[in-house]
C-alpha cells in the first residue's frame, strides 16, 4: 500500500513540471472548445491533437491529450443548459433538466451543480481506482500470454455486444479492426502483409491518426456541414443561482456518490462509456427518487446524477486500459495508441514500474476538471458565443486541419489516402448503423492480441484454451457477454437499445 | 426492412467481401503470418454470414436516422455539394501541398457558401499563418509540398 501511495504522489508531482503544465493548459482550452461546439466531441479533438503529442515524453503527451479529453464533458453542459443544444452526446440527459432550469432563470444553478458534480464524480472514481489497484496488481501477476489473449477477446466481445444495436455487427466491426491491425510487417515473421502489391507506406502498418480522424471526425464534420444553419439562435441571458447549485450538489451527496460508482463501472466495461454512464446515472436518479414529478422539467438532481456519472467513467476507463491493454471506450483506444507511440506497454509494467504514470493519467483527469470548472464559471457567458459561429466558417477550418493532422503522422501522401479511405468507411458505418467503437478497439488491441495468440499457440498449442483456470474463467465471461444481448432482447423484446453509441 | 432494400445489409455484404479477400490472401503465408489474419478474417466472415442470413430471414433492424436541418431533411443537392467539397480537399492536398491547398480550400468554401469575401480571406490567411509560423516555424513539421511542386522542381 505504501508503494501505491508513493506512486500516487510521484504521479501527482509529475504533472507539475513546467512543460506538462503548459501542455495541460493547452489541452484544457482545446477540450473546452471541442466540448462547447455541438457536433464535435472529445474523440474528434483527440484525433486532431494526436499528431502534436507525437515526439513528446509520456507525461507531456498524456497531459495534453487527457487534459483535452477530460474537460469536454464540463463544457458540453454549457450549450445544453444555455441554448438547449448539448455540446456532445454525453450531455443529452443533462439537457433534459438543465435547459428547463435555465428557462426558469436558474442557468447558473444548473451549471454550477454540473461543474461540482463533475469534479466530485472524478474524485469518487479516483478513490475507487486506488482501492481496486492492489487487487488488480495481484491479479495481473498471474497473467501470461494466454490470459492476455482471451482478455483481449473479452474486451472486443464486450465492445461488440454493447456498442450499438446488433451483436453481429459489433463483432464483425471488431474483427475488421483486428484485420486492419495486421497490415504491415508481421511482428513474428517480418513478412509484409496486405501491402497492396508492395506499397511501402503500408509496411509499418496503418498509422492511428488518419484512421481515427477518418473514422470518427469526418462523419461528425460532414454532419456539421449538412446542418448548414447556425447551431444556436438565442442564449439564456440570466445565469443566476451559482452558489445554490454548489449547495444542491453537496445536499445530494449520496445520489452523487451512487451515480459516480455507476459511472466508474461503465468506464471499466469496454463498449459502454460516457453516454451509457450518463443515462444509467440519470435513470438511477429517477428510479430512486421519491418525488419524480420534476424530472424532465428542471430537477437539479437530474443534472447532478448525469454529470457525476459521465465524469466518473473517465478515471474508470483508465484502469482496464493500463492494466490489461483493454480500452474502456474509443477515446481510451486512441490513448492506448499513444501508449505505443511513446514507448509504453500496458500490463504489469504500468501496474508496477510505471505506476506513477498510471496515477498521472488519473490526476490529469481530476486536475483538468477542477481547472476547467473554474474557467467555465468565469467565462461561460463568453464561451457560449462559440456556439454561434456558423458551420460555413467552422467546418472548412476543422476539415482542413483534420487533413493536416492526418498528414503529420508520417508526412507521406499515404496519410491523406488513409484519411480518405477511413473517412469514407466511417461515414458509411455511421449512416448504415455499423458501430465504429469496436472497430477502433480492434485496431488497437490487434497488435497485442496477435503476439499473445502466437506465443500461446507456440508454447501450449490449443490446450491453453481448456487447461488454464483464469483462461477458462474469462472464456465463461466471453460466453456471458455474447449471451447478454440475446438475453436482453428476450426480456425486453426487439426495439429497445442504447442509442447514439455507434 | 427487407434485406435487399437495406443499405445496412449491403454494407455487411461488402465487409464480408473484405474478410474473404483477407483470408484468401493470407492463405499464401506461413503459419506465423496467417494465424491471426485467419482468426480475424474467419470471425468477420462468420459474423457477416450470420447478419446476412438473419437479414434475409427476419429483415434488418438498424438505427438509421436521416440527417435533418432546421428546415427538414437535408436536400440532395446540398448533400452532394458537401461530399464534393470533402473530395476536393482530399484531392487538393496531395496535389498542391498543405500550405497552398488548405488556405485555398478554406477561402473557396467560405466564399462559395455565402460568407463575405473579406472574412473568407481573413480566415484563410489565419489558416496559412498557423501552418507556416506555428507548424513549420515553431513545431518544425516538414509539411508535404504536393505532387505539382515536386513535378515543377
Amino acid at each position: 500500500m505504501f508503494e501505491i501511495g508513493a506512486a500516487a504522489l510521484d504521479g501527482f508531482l509529475l504533472l507539475f513540471s513546467a512543460k506538462a503544465l503548459l501542455y495541460l493548459m493547452l489541452g484544457i482550452f482545446a477540450g473546452m472548445f471541442f466540448g462547447l461546439v455541438p457536433g464535435l466531441s472529445g474523440l474528434t479533438g483527440l484525433g486532431l491533437l494526436l499528431p502534436f503529442a507525437i515526439g513528446q515524453p509520456p507525461d507531456v503527451a498524456f497531459a495534453f491529450l487527457l487534459g483535452m479529453f477530460a474537460v469536454t464533458t464540463q463544457t458540453d453542459t454549457i450549450p445544453a443548459v444555455l441554448i438547449g443544444v448539448p455540446g456532445t452526446a454525453a450531455a443529452n440527459a443533462t439537457y433534459l433538466d438543465g435547459f428547463p432550469m435555465a428557462k426558469r432563470g436558474e442557468a447558473g444553478r444548473a451549471l454550477s451543480a454540473s461543474y461540482l458534480a463533475n469534479i466530485l464524480g472524478t474524485l469518487v472514481s479516483t478513490v475507487i481506482f486506488i482501492l481496486f489497484l492492489p487487487v488488480l496488481r495481484a491479479l495481473i501477476d498471474e497473467f501470461g500470454a494466454p490470459e492476455y489473449f482471451v482478455m483481449s477477446l473479452l474486451g472486443l466481445v464486450m465492445a461488440g455486444s454493447l456498442a450499438g444495436r446488433s451483436l453481429l455487427r459489433g463483432i464483425a466491426m471488431a474483427a475488421l479492426g483486428l484485420l486492419v491491425s495486421t497490415v504491415g510487417f508481421a511482428q513474428n515473421t517480418g513478412f509484409p502483409r496486405y501491402d497492396l502489391g508492395g506499397w511501402t507506406y503500408l509496411w509499418d502498418g496503418i498509422p492511428i491518426v488518419p484512421l481515427v480522424l477518418g473514422m470518427f471526425a469526418v462523419p461528425e464534420v460532414i454532419d456539421l456541414l449538412l446542418r448548414r444553419g447556425t447551431i444556436a439562435r438565442e442564449a439564456m441571458q440570466t445565469v443566476g443561482g451559482v452558489y445554490s447549485g454548489f449547495a444542491d450538489t453537496m445536499h445530494h451527496w449520496w445520489l452523487l456518490f451512487r451515480c459516480s460508482v455507476i459511472g466508474t463501472i461503465c468506464g471499466m466495461v469496454p463498449g459502454l462509456g460516457g453516454i451509457v454512464a450518463e443515462w444509467l446515472g440519470y435513470g438511477h436518479a429517477v428510479n430512486s427518487a421519491k418525488d419524480k414529478s420534476m424530472f424532465g422539467k428542471g430537477d437539479v438532481r437530474g443534472v447532478i446524477a448525469a454529470e457525476s456519472a459521465t465524469s466518473a467513467q473517465k478515471p474508470g476507463s483508465v484502469l482496464p486500459t493500463v492494466a490489461f491493454g483493454i480500452p474502456g471506450n474509443a477515446s481510451m483506444a486512441v490513448m492506448l495508441g499513444v501508449f505505443f507511440i511513446v514507448g509504453l506497454k500496458p500490463g504489469p509494467e504500468m501496474m508496477h514500474e510505471k505506476l506513477d504514470l498510471t496515477f498521472l493519467m488519473v490526476w490529469i483527469v481530476v486536475v483538468a476538471n477542477v481547472i476547467a470548472a473554474g474557467l467555465c464559471l468565469g467565462l461561460q457567458r463568453w464561451m457560449i458565443m462559440i456556439c454561434f459561429i456558423r458551420p460555413t466558417v467552422l467546418a472548412p477550418l476543422i476539415l482542413a486541419f483534420m487533413v493536416v493532422g492526418a498528414a503529420l503522422a508520417t508526412t507521406d501522401v499515404g496519410d491523406v489516402v488513409m484519411f480518405a479511405v477511413f473517412g469514407l468507411l466511417g461515414y458509411v458505418c455511421r449512416r448504415a448503423d455499423w458501430p465504429r467503437v469496436p472497430f477502433i478497439i480492434g485496431v488497437v488491441l490487434g497488435h497485442l492480441a496477435e503476439i499473445y495468440l502466437f506465443i500461446s499457440v507456440e508454447r501450449y498449442g490449443l490446450s491453453f484454451t481448456y487447461t488454464r483456470p483464469i483462461v477458462i474463467l474469462i472464456e465463461v465471461l466471453i460466453v456471458a457477454a455474447l449471451a447478454m444481448p440475446l438475453y436482453r432482447r428476450f426480456l425486453r423484446g426487439p426495439g429497445e437499445y442504447v442509442r447514439g453509441m455507434s | 426492412m427487407p434485406a435487399h432494400r437495406s443499405f445496412t445489409w449491403w454494407v455487411g455484404i461488402g465487409l464480408g467481401a473484405v474478410g474473404l479477400y483477407a483470408v484468401v490472401v493470407a492463405s499464401e503465408w506461413g503459419i506465423g503470418g496467417r494465424l491471426f489474419p485467419w482468426f480475424a478474417g474467419g470471425l468477420l466472415l462468420a459474423a457477416v454470414l450470420g447478419h446476412t442470413v438473419l437479414g434475409l430471414v427476419r429483415g434488418v433492424e438498424a438505427d438509421v436516422e436521416p440527417e435533418a436541418t432546421d428546415g427538414g431533411p437535408v436536400p440532395r443537392a446540398w448533400r452532394l455539394k458537401v461530399y464534393g467539397w470533402v473530395i476536393l480537399l482530399v484531392v487538393l492536398v496531395p496535389l498542391l501541398g498543405h500550405l497552398v491547398a488548405v488556405p485555398l480550400f478554406v477561402f473557396a468554401f467560405m466564399a462559395a457558401n455565402g460568407e463575405r469575401l473579406w472574412l473568407s480571406a481573413a480566415v484563410a490567411a489565419a489558416a496559412l499563418a498557423f501552418l507556416y509560423f506555428v507548424l513549420e516555424g515553431v513545431v518544425h513539421v516538414d509539411l508535404p509540398h504536393g505532387l505539382v511542386a515536386d513535378w515543377l522542381r
